[in-house]
């Protein structure tokens, strides 16, 4: 079932082992908190993602009706999209916690 | 209670977009999948072959993905299976392919273009007119990608063409980095979305 590519996996956990190693004078039991933290940016990103593509199909089939454009429904499915979308969900996690901090 | 909400959202599908990562990079698991929804080829005589489009570059050369289906219906059709070969392409696609078919031998009179249809639903509807009503073709050697296949038959069957598929980048299912198998998960979720999109508009 475990596919090729599992030693990309070894190898993060090596650099992961070597900065928590680093870190550990600052206390190791906010880990997990952090690990919680970064979960949920990925969750927000997704979000984000899935807004953001909902929205971008609604436009294009808009432009196709109102405008005589053709547009194509995979311009939304750009890769870049997704990397705003994490961007998006940094900035905004950060000022919601600054926020509620 | 807003922001509760929020993050408890957050903190699930976070939880699931991690895991569906690691299954998806690092296990055969895209693979199998890919494999299900795959149609296999189905190569013998048809009354024409049938490439479809995909799109060109901004300098108007052929897209890697376009390339290889252009190639693989010449060479489909140089191998006898039919006598007539239809390339179809937006801007400059559909004759890009024909210039190169008739570079590797292939007569312009055995050609057809087409190059005005935006969507697989109207390549098959001006199929229907062009090769069904006007010259009478009951059957074709579709050629398509195999992600694209199982879509584009369908449309293709629903207007009246027998459909004898001829896939075309077959390889990608045995997609064995974690990269090439985050591009295969791409490829079925993109043709899993279109294949909704077609059902909730009822082309299917």
């Amino acid at each position: 079932m475990i596919a090729g590519g599992s030693w990309l996996l070894v190898l993060a956990t090596i650099t992961s082992a070597i900065a928590v190693a680093f870190g550990r004078r600052r206390g190791i039991a906010c880990l997990g908190a952090a690990v919680v933290v970064a979960v949920e940016t990925i969750g927000a990103a997704v979000l984000f993602f899935v807004a953001n593509v909902t929205i971008g199909i609604g436009l294009v089939l808009a432009a196709r009706r109102l405008t005589p454009v053709y547009l194509t429904i995979y311009e939304v499915s750009d890769l870049v999209l997704l990397i705003i979308s994490l961007l998006q969900a940094l900035v905004f996690e950060t000022w919601r916690r600054s926020r509620t901090a | 209670m807003m922001t509760r909400a929020w993050v408890a959202a957050c903190r699930v599908v976070g939880a699931l977009t991690v895991a569906g990562f690691l299954v998806a990079a690092f296990t055969s698991v895209p693979n199998r999948i890919a494999w299900r929804l795959t149609v296999p080829p189905d190569l013998g005589p048809a009354d024409a072959i049938v490439v479809l489009a995909v799109s060109v570059n901004s300098d108007g050369s052929l897209s890697d993905a376009s390339l290889r289906r252009a190639l693989a219906g010449i060479a489909l059709f140089r191998k006898g299976l039919a006598q007539r070969i239809v390339f179809l392409g937006m801007s400059g696609e559909a004759e890009a392919r024909a210039r190169l078919a008739i570079s590797m031998g292939v007569r312009r009179d055995d050609i057809l273009t087409e190059g005005l249809e935006p969507t697989t639903r109207a390549e098959a509807e001006r199929m229907r007119v062009v090769l069904r009503e006007r010259l009478g073709v009951r059957t074709v050697l579709l050629v398509t990608d195999v992600f694209h296949m199982r879509r584009a038959r369908a449309l293709f069957e629903r207007v009246g063409f027998v459909v004898r598929p001829a896939t075309t980048e077959l390889s990608v299912l045995s997609a064995g980095t974690p990269e090439r198998r985050l591009r295969l998960v791409r490829g079925v979720g993109e043709e899993l979305a279109a294949r909704m999109y077609y059902r909730l508009f009822h082309y299917l």
